[in-house]
């Protein structure tokens, strides 16, 4: 641990940060311009109307494309809950919101290279559908 | 020659969208126009987010790169450490605090460190799912059943995806490069990361 080898290590770490401007700009301008509250008033219509393997897929697709912080999200299911929406639902929606990222692809290339962050959001995107899946079936919502 | 000219191309296209994006959020700010204001609002609000976590992400990491032997992260996470390195990732991943963009770069270094590419998936995806405050939270909301159902689907799916993955493109872990990304293998410029490229 010694002086040099540590300041040489905040050196890289600027710089590495300044290389990913660009697709942090990116990122910030793909979640400024989708409308998170207009697609959340959406989705509660839509469950509304839709229940069974269509609303868990809508639901899994609105949660890849939206990325909120915990302390939205699950506050926010809660109140779905108490609305009536099956659990299965919410499932798809938290653990695509989790897994895949649709908005911060951009960054995820840099770093994984197209081909494995290609790869990952859709491994992803199955794993959050098979969590559903056994959701429903543990809740007995089928 | 040719890819230099593309690089300034990307370059160029870059500042004028930024520059474009910049103008668009200011003027409609000063019209008051809806939709352009609140795009801006989201835009600063989250860039300020993004601004607390990732900037001391980044100085943890090169600390982390300078301090941690790489002998250990291979003996722990790398080729000989078998099914370990995922348990290995997976107790790292549990104690990551904010979002998923900040595990991007982490996965990034404990790769550069030798770390095999199945246990960076697996650091990866268990960093989105298991985060312990964010378990802990989500469960107050939802219920532990809800959690633990969650859970106790996604690890062992996680994890078979991931060794899966290996065998399917282990190749890119000897050579590592076409894993990530021509501008941060600039990097290694310094000679500091050539050795184990």
């Amino acid at each position: 641990m010694n002086r040099r080898k540590t300041k040489v290590a905040v050196i890289t770490a600027a710089r590495r940060f300044s290389y990913l401007i660009p697709s942090i700009f990116i990122m910030l301008v793909l979640i400024s311009c989708i409308p998170v509250h207009v697609m959340i008033g959406r989705l509660f219509n839509i469950i509304d109307h839709v229940n069974g393997a269509a609303g868990a897929a809508i639901a899994a697709l609105v949660g890849s494309v939206m990325m909120l912080p915990g302390f939205i999200v699950f506050p926010l299911c809660d109140e779905f809950v108490r609305e009536g929406v099956p659990y299965y639902i919410l499932s798809a929606l938290t653990t695509t919101m989790m897994m895949v990222g649709v908005m911060t692809f951009p960054l995820e290339k840099t770093y994984l290279g197209v081909k494995l962050a290609l790869a990952r959001n859709l491994f992803g995107f199955v794993i959050a559908l098979a969590v559903a899946g056994i959701t429903g079936i543990v809740f007995g919502e089928f | 020659m040719m890819k230099n000219k593309k690089g300034q191309m990307k370059r160029l296209f870059f500042m004028i969208f930024s520059v474009g994006f910049c103008l668009f959020t200011t003027i409609s700010f000063f019209i008051e126009f809806g939709p352009g204001r609140r795009i801006g609002q989201t835009f600063f609000t989250m860039a300020i987010r993004m601004l607390q976590i990732l900037p001391p992400a980044f100085v943890l990491i090169g600390l982390f790169e300078v301090w941690i032997k790489n002998e250990t992260m291979k003996n722990h996470l790398g080729e000989k450490a078998g099914f370990k390195g995922h348990l290995w990732a997976i107790i790292l991943a549990g104690m990551i605090v904010g979002p998923l963009y900040v595990s991007f770069p982490v996965a990034y270094a404990i790769m550069q460190k030798g770390a095999r590419i199945g246990v960076v998936f697996t650091y990866i995806g268990a960093s989105a799912i298991c985060r312990i405050p964010m378990a802990i939270f989500e469960a107050s909301f939802l219920g532990l059943q809800f959690t633990a159902v969650r859970l106790a689907v996604s690890l062992p799916l996680v994890l078979i995806t991931s060794i899966a993955f290996e065998k399917w493109c282990g190749h890119l872990e000897i050579s590592g490069v076409p894993a990530c990304s021509k501008q941060l293998l600039k990097i290694k410029g310094d000679g500091r990361h050539a050795k184990h490229w």
